[in-house]
């Protein structure tokens, strides 16, 4: 990572207004991006990381608050001190973002080439005809057929590929530094999974910026990021490059995650999960967050909460087995499955 | 092809013969009343012979007949149609555009701002909208056509508003408006641009069927004397003039009642055509 990154988290909470008492969702992040750099957000539903990315925007409106104290910086200006007209300056021009499911991430009246050049109305001022024009480069751009033609269509004539691809066009009409990628291939079938990721790629390697991609498939971060972060229960517990993570991760759940990830060429066995579930974020447990779901929990991880310890070059670790190694050898059935299963019989 | 979703309601109602019917039947009467010096064979309120001709039977001369003043009733009923249709349709389209813009502010709005503006709409719709109407008339005296047409507009957008603040709200909740506000774009125009486009077709449905009402309306307090005042035509005082003869001449009453049912039925089936053309769920589509 550079020196001067393009993007800077330092200390992240963000809390929702819950029934139940505050809900911690995000609880005090911190990570970069360096310029042209692709990071993978790693974790399971729940653990925090979409709420991150919408954070970075300051979209977390309505029960939702990004506690004071934390930082947000990008190309050295703090997100969090910009006032709501200079913030929308920076949404979709200097940060863009993508989405899950790209059919209702579109708007269902409006022809998808209007929909990419309101865009470049709202940010360059751009009139309707240099706006239009904009709006079919960017589809060709990304890598649609016939451009000037589907310009004039409607989301739901082009199929969950193509959306995806118009979805990314309007994202990338102002060439933002960063873009966030919020599960872009979750809703797409196999074979355009991997056309989107390699569009991603491309035009990453063409316009230079630098991409977040939040993801709960290790598979998806392994072909295109080159730095990952783990989060879970809504802190970082680990971070590394990727060589590193997938040769050698330290942290129980990066492990847990790697052993239910399916393999090409691997045994005809079961895959592993991880048992139990994320704790609720109203109430996270005392100490580690992950005991009662890790194979080498002791009583250290109940009484002290862990803090990311420096495992290597780049590679940090929020787990305790970093000051006594030797516990790997000796795993035990987790709380949480002991409970279980007394719970299921 | 290009398909958007205006044009597939249309399609689907060509389709319907209903109603392209109805449609027909509005076009006609909108045509009379526009056209209305041009085709009325008569000036409507000229009394040629208030003693010799008061009171005739329909006939080629005057095929509705004459009225108690000798008026020519047919061309009282297409000057009528320019009042009664006139009255409604701008009467209409003021109190959607209140109702949508009320019900869009609350519904984009939400939280204590939506809660005390539909708390207001629910006190205002326990009102009887004849009451209100008969109430602010019979306050104000005499009232001129634009003073009707504004307060039969502001008395009528209160279910309006509601419909367009359910719409707003779940739509601005939804992923695209989210979507379109992580691209930079201002509330307002997250709004106006996608939100507003998208909650239109319930509107469009409520206007249809809401001329056939306020025609009616119109012609009640014309009737009661407190709508349209004479010498102007309006159905409802033309119906007014009939009921006070209706021994001596039925024919003065008919017309236009009859213009009255025809028209409002056509509206009614064509806002149930578009109710049907314009749902994403029914079959056309």
């Amino acid at each position: 990572m550079a020196s001067d990154p393009l993007l800077d988290v330092i200390d992240l909470h963000t809390t929702f207004a819950t029934d139940a008492g505050p809900a911690r969702a995000v609880d005090g992040v911190s990570f970069a991006v360096g310029r042209g750099e692709t990071v993978g957000l790693v974790g399971e539903s729940g653990c925090g990381k979409s709420v991150t990315a919408l954070s970075i925007l300051r979209l977390v409106d309505g029960a939702g608050r990004i506690e004071k104290g934390g930082r947000i910086l990008l190309e050295g200006r703090d997100l969090l001190s910009l006032g709501e007209r200079e913030m929308r300056e920076v949404r979709g021009n200097r940060v863009a973002m993508i989405w899950q499911e790209p059919l209702s991430a579109l708007n269902p009246v409006m022809t998808v080439g209007d929909q990419i050049a309101e865009v470049a109305r709202v940010h360059a001022g751009a009139s309707r005809a240099e706006a239009h024009a904009k709006a079919v480069e960017m589809l060709r751009l990304v890598g649609i057929a016939d451009p000037e033609q589907r310009a004039n269509e409607y989301p739901h004539q082009l199929s969950g590929g193509m959306r995806q691809r118009v979805v990314i066009a309007m994202a990338l009409v102002m060439s933002p530094a960063l873009l966030i990628a919020d599960e872009p291939t979750t809703a797409l079938d196999v074979t355009i999974q991997a056309q989107i990721l390699e569009l991603l790629a491309e035009v990453q390697r063409r316009m230079g910026m630098s991409i977040l991609l939040i993801t709960h498939d290790l598979g998806v971060v392994a072909e295109t990021a080159s730095r990952v972060i783990v989060m879970y229960a809504g802190e970082v517990v680990e971070e590394a490059g990727v060589r590193e993570l997938f040769a050698a991760a330290h942290h129980p759940y990066t492990e847990g995650l790697m052993l239910a990830m399916p393999r090409v060429g691997g045994k005809a066995e079961r895959l592993a999960t991880i048992p139990g579930a994320v704790p609720p974020p109203t109430d996270w447990p005392h100490g580690c967050r992950f005991r009662e779901r890790c194979p080498y929990s002791w009583e250290l991880c109940e009484r002290e909460h862990p803090p990311l310890y420096q495992i290597g070059e780049g590679h940090v670790s929020r787990c305790h087995l970093a000051i006594e190694p030797e516990r790997r050898a000796h795993p035990h059935p987790p709380i949480a499955a002991v409970v279980g299963a007394g719970a299921g019989a | 092809m290009s398909v958007g979703p205006w044009r597939t309601a249309l399609r689907a109602l060509r389709r319907d013969r209903v109603a392209l019917g109805a449609a027909g039947v509005i076009v006609v009467f909108a045509l009379a009343a526009l056209l209305a010096p041009a085709i009325a064979p008569y000036s409507p309120n000229a009394q040629p012979d208030i003693v010799g001709m008061a009171t005739l039977r329909p006939s080629a001369a005057h095929p509705f007949g004459t009225d108690v003043f000798s008026r020519d009733v047919l061309s009282r009923v297409i000057y009528g149609a320019r009042v009664s249709l006139g009255v409604a349709v701008l009467s209409i389209a003021l109190s959607m555009t209140i109702g949508t813009a009320y019900g869009a502010i609350a519904g984009y709005a939400g939280g204590a701002t939506e809660t005390i503006m539909m708390r207001l709409i629910d006190a205002l719709l326990a009102i009887p909208r004849v009451l209100l109407l008969i109430l602010a008339l019979a306050l104000w005296g005499s009232v001129g056509l634009p003073t009707l047409v504004l307060m039969l507009g502001l008395t009528g957008w209160f279910g309006t508003s509601r419909l367009v603040r359910e719409r707003v709200r779940a739509l601005s909740r939804g992923e695209f408006a989210f979507a379109a506000r992580a691209l930079g774009a201002s509330h307002a125009r997250v709004l106006w641009r996608h939100v507003l486009p998208n909650a239109l077709t319930p509107v469009i449905v409520a206007a249809t069927l809401g001329i056939g009402n306020v025609i009616v309306l119109e012609a009640s307090l014309s009737y009661l004397g407190i709508g349209v005042r004479p010498p102007n035509a309006s159905w409802g005082n033309i119906i007014q003039d009939g009921a006070e003869a209706i021994a001596s001449g039925w024919w003065i009453a008919l017309f236009p009642g009859l213009a009255i049912l025809v028209t409002v039925v056509a509206f009614n089936l064509l806002g149930d055509a578009l109710r049907d053309a314009l749902d994403p769920r029914s079959p056309h589509a």
